[in-house]
């Protein structure tokens, strides 16, 4: 395939940040190689696992499916750009107080997830928070511990 | 369009696009991106007619107010396509134009009689929903025209849709519009079982003759319609399994629809 090259400029984490990309370069890639962004996890490919979430204008996307270019003047923020160990975001607090991770793969995106949740929705109940995070899957905790660790912060 | 010919294709939301040309399955030089088109995501009201641009994504459609008050069995259904990711990214036009024969809403558009506007350089082009898929990835769309908007007459029926996934899409699904004054006549649609929508003209004609009974005579109805049906087999559920599925969606759908009364 050839292809070519945008100049793109977007608010990555608080950042502006420019680059030239190719037309067909996938956000993920994008995110991961060319902005070392490695919280941003791949792993189904095709929409279905969430690992790969980012938020763009504070909405959910899998960054696998979405082109770079699209991302053009959009405010994007991956894992990296919520808390970090001193100061976590409110969302990672919760997770680690009620134990929401075992081997943390899913944990990026679900926490992505929620934020977006949140962003529309401050008062989600316990069946718009499942409905809501019925895309992203976890292999490990078998989600009650996730599901509590969002009702926890819905209450606030 | 017309200057690459058929090397260049329309590129929405990119939630089925993209898969398909990672695996292959399409390869295009040049992509036109229509989300720069600002004006066909718009979602308005004229009189008795909803207009919904061909670039509302599912999530805009099931958070609209238009929607919720002219149409809501769309943005209920709207709200529950995939999850929540893919209804961000996801639009209405890119879900009609793939044909893929498990979506739902070709199913929903085609009960509510929704009129579809083309358009190429040659001109502006109405087709029905009812009409516009004709096969598994086909449809009247000729490659040089782009879907613009959605045209759904709001009329004074009960609407509904039920259906049942498996896995990540859906294996039978039904829309029944059931009007309030019983002398207009029924729609009820099937779709996700074969390779493209299909109305039940028994059934309606049952309905209409019958308005007030969902009783055996409407089971066999439907089934009679359902026996008729090309039905696919498949990795997700089996002919027979989705013939039964089909007929419970529908029976449900229309009874749901008639529980309705006084809503809209
Ligand atoms: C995990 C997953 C689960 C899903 N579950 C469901 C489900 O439960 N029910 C359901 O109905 N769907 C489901 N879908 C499908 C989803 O609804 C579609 O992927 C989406 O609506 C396609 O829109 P898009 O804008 O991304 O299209 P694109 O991928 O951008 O385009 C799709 C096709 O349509 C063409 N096209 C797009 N817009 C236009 C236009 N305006 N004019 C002309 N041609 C156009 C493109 O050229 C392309 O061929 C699911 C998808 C995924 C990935
Ligand atoms: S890697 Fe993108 S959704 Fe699974
Ligand atoms: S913690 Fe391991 S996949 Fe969720």
């Amino acid at each position: 395939m050839t292809s070519s090259t945008h100049n793109i400029s977007m608010t990555l984490n608080g950042e502006k940040t420019n680059a030239l990309v190719e037309a067909h370069t996938l956000l993920i890639d994008f995110l991961r190689d060319a902005q070392n962004l490695r919280g941003v996890k791949r792993s189904c490919d095709m929409q279905i696992c969430g690992a790969c979430t980012v938020l763009v204008g504070d909405h959910p996307v899998s960054s696998c499916t979405m082109l770079a270019v699209d991302a053009d003047g959009a405010d994007v923020v991956t894992i990296e750009g919520l808390g970090d160990r001193d100061n976590l975001d409110p969302v990672q607090e919760a997770f680690l107080e009620f134990g929401a991770l075992q081997c943390g793969f899913c944990t990026p995106g679900m926490i992505l997830a929620t934020k977006a949740l949140l962003f529309s929705n401050p008062t989600p109940s316990r069946a718009e928070i499942e409905h809501h995070l019925s895309g992203n899957i976890c292999r490990c905790t078998g989600y009650q511990k996730i599901i509590e660790a969002v009702e926890s912060l819905a209450q606030t | 369009m017309a200057r690459y010919s058929d090397d260049v294709s329309p590129y929405a939301g990119g939630t089925e696009l993209l898969l398909a040309m990672k695996m292959h399955f399409a390869d295009y030089q040049h992509l036109v991106d229509l989300k720069r088109i600002p004006e066909l995501r718009t979602i308005i009201r004229r009189d008795d007619i909803v207009s919904l641009g061909a670039l509302a994504t599912h999530a805009t459609i099931a958070d609209d107010a238009i929607i919720s008050g002219a149409v809501p069995a769309l943005g209920a259904l709207c709200s529950s396509i995939a999850n929540a990711r893919v209804r961000t990214s996801g639009t209405i036009g890119g879900n009609l134009c793939f044909a893929e024969p498990r979506a739902d809403p070709p199913v929903l558009l085609a009960a509510l009689d929704a009129q579809l506007v083309l358009k190429s350089a040659r001109g502006e082009h109405h087709i029905s929903a009812s009409q516009f898929i004709i096969g598994a990835l086909e449809t009247l769309r000729a490659p040089d025209e782009l879907l613009l908007r959605i045209e759904i007459p709001v009329t004074a029926c009960n609407i509904r849709y039920e259906r049942v996934v498996f896995g990540h899409r859906t294996i039978a699904g039904a829309a029944a519009a059931i009007p309030k004054d019983p002398a207009n006549k029924p729609r009820i649609w099937v779709g996700c079982i074969g390779t493209h929508p299909t109305s039940l003209p028994t059934t309606e004609r049952y309905i209409s003759a019958n308005p007030a009974s969902l009783d055996d005579g409407l089971t066999h109805a439907i089934a009679t319609d359902i026996g008729t049906l090309d039905i696919v087999s498949d990795e997700d559920a089996s002919a027979d399994y989705r013939r039964h599925l089909a007929e419970t969606v529908t029976r449900r759908a229309i009874t749901a629809a008639a529980d309705k009364k006084g809503t809209p």
